[in-house]
């Protein structure tokens, strides 16, 4: 399964969960995400959510400039961005423990387990 | 995208121009977009690109694809998609952006990069020329030269070349239609400036031009007081009419009637009247153009070359003419003491070709021999 496509839907609630451990620049994000088994993630995708969230007034954002290269845009998250992760935390219990029963093909059969389809 | 290193600042600094290479490519992909967004969008883009690098160390890949991607998770919409209401116009902005957006990728190599330094230095140029070609167009049409020639025309001109290097510089384009007139009138200036250059230097030399026209109609024909002459009739001391004459030129070029060589026959034209001219039959071909006079001949039904059996010499525009008084010792046709006494000009009443020897005069008069 393709699971970029997958991915798509939830990246901004990966993102957030990512961001709000620690503040973090664009690829130490994809970097994080990676390490943690999204192999997949796509940096441009990651760093277009990161915008779209901050746009959002999800996150905040400062620069960092760095020796002799160019400055690096760290992102932290805000009051508000705390909140969107719940919601979609819950969100996503609720969607994957659904899906995980349909998919299972015996609805009395649910094993409520958060993480990520493979 | 190409990773050329042409640069000996060992690895770091490879990676580096093509990171800028990369980014550059990326902005020029999205630049229908508000440039703030662009810039929230892709700040801070090389950090992340270099270090990307340094962990995969696999090439960036496609600028486009990649641009995409990032206006897609941005919740942008996808540059095909602006702006539908102007469709074939929006057609030309895509074909530009992706032209530019290629050439940007291919800036890594420094004869590119110096070429394109070079062209962009050329800009201001460019703008003061498109100033002066609207000029041309709008107010020069027809009658004035390349330049003004009033204060007013000037003052025009000067108008027309500071709102189009304002232009160039991206200022006095309150409304986006002006944009679209700003192309419209670069694309029509490119079109009409080899046309403008040519007239305006047509006009610039138009003196010279007329000394060079006075040299190129120089008669190619043999003319006496600016008319062609098609035939030539020689006469002796004795004032008698010579057949098979060869004439030539003080740097002894035969002292030819038409072309001199390559036609077989001449036609020319008397009062309406066509008359074939060959030349002497007697001459080897193509070399009797200077023997005269020439032979009038006909054609035959049909035929396009004249008849050989209808050659003929033509009457002599005088059957006799004046001898010359004492030369009649050293006259080499004198035939008896009759001839070279002849007065000149006689009419001719009737025309005795093939006469070498002088006609009965109709005006008979004393011999002048001793």
């Amino acid at each position: 399964m393709d699971t970029t496509q997958l991915l798509k839907g939830v990246l901004d609630a990966a993102v957030l969960a990512v961001i709000e451990q620690d503040d973090g620049y664009g690829y130490d994000v994809v970097r994080r995400l990676r390490a943690a088994g999204l192999d997949e993630v796509g940096e441009a995708s990651v760093y277009g959510t990161l915008r779209r969230l901050y746009a959002a007034g999800a996150l905040t954002t400062y620069v960092v400039p760095s020796d002799g290269g160019p400055h690096r845009k760290y992102y932290g998250i805000n009051r508000e961005g705390r909140e969107l992760l719940a919601e979609q935390r819950t969100a996503w219990t609720d969607f994957s423990a659904t899906l995980t029963r349909v998919i299972a093909g015996n609805p009395a059969d649910t094993i409520p387990s958060i993480g990520v389809a493979r | 995208m190409t990773t050329t290193n042409t640069f000996d600042g060992g690895v770091d600094a490879a990676h580096d121009d093509d990171v800028a290479r990369f980014a550059a490519a990326v902005r020029s992909h999205l630049d229908d977009l508000p440039p703030d967004e662009v810039e929230e969008l892709v700040d801070g883009l090389e950090a992340d690109l270099i270090e990307q690098r340094e962990d995969s160390g696999e090439p960036l890949g496609d600028a486009r694809e990649y641009a995409d991607e990032l206006r897609a998770a941005a919740g942008l919409p996808p540059r095909d998609s602006r702006r539908p209401d102007d469709e074939w116009f929006g057609g030309f902005k895509r074909m530009w952006r992706n032209g530019s957006a290629w050439v940007q990728e291919r800036r890594g190599n420094a004869a590119v990069a110096a070429v394109l330094d070079f062209l962009v230095t050329l800009r201001p140029a460019w703008w003061v020329l498109r100033g002066w070609v609207v000029f041309a167009i709008v107010f020069m049409f027809g009658a004035l030269g390349p330049l003004p020639t009033e204060l007013t025309g000037w003052l025009l001109l000067a108008g027309v070349v500071v709102v189009s290097v304002q232009w160039g510089r991206g200022r006095w384009l309150p409304w986006a239609w002006l944009r679209i007139a700003k192309t419209v009138v670069s694309v029509v200036a490119i079109l009409a400036l080899p046309g403008l250059v040519a007239e305006a230097s047509f006009r610039a030399g138009i003196g010279a031009s007329y000394a060079y026209d006075e040299i190129e109609v120089a008669p190619q024909e043999l003319s006496a007081n600016g008319a062609q002459v098609t035939n030539v009739f020689a006469y002796d001391c004795a004032g008698a009419p010579l057949v098979g004459v060869q004439l030539f030129d003080q740097d002894g070029h035969p002292l030819a009637v038409g072309s001199g060589g390559s036609d077989d026959w001449l036609i020319a034209y008397d009062e309406g009247v066509e008359t074939a001219l060959v030349p002497n039959p007697d001459t080897n071909p193509g070399s009797g153009w200077n023997v005269f006079p020439l032979f009038h001949a006909r054609f035959g039904d049909g035929d396009v070359v004249p008849d050989p059996a209808t050659f003929e010499t033509p009457a002599p525009p005088f059957d006799a003419v004046q001898p010359l008084a004492g030369g009649h010792e050293t006259c080499a046709t004198e035939k008896d003491g009759e001839s070279g006494s002849q007065p000149a000009p006689v009419v001719p009443e009737s025309p005795s070709p093939e006469s070498p020897s002088p006609a009965p005069a109709s005006t008979p008069s004393a011999p002048v021999e001793p």
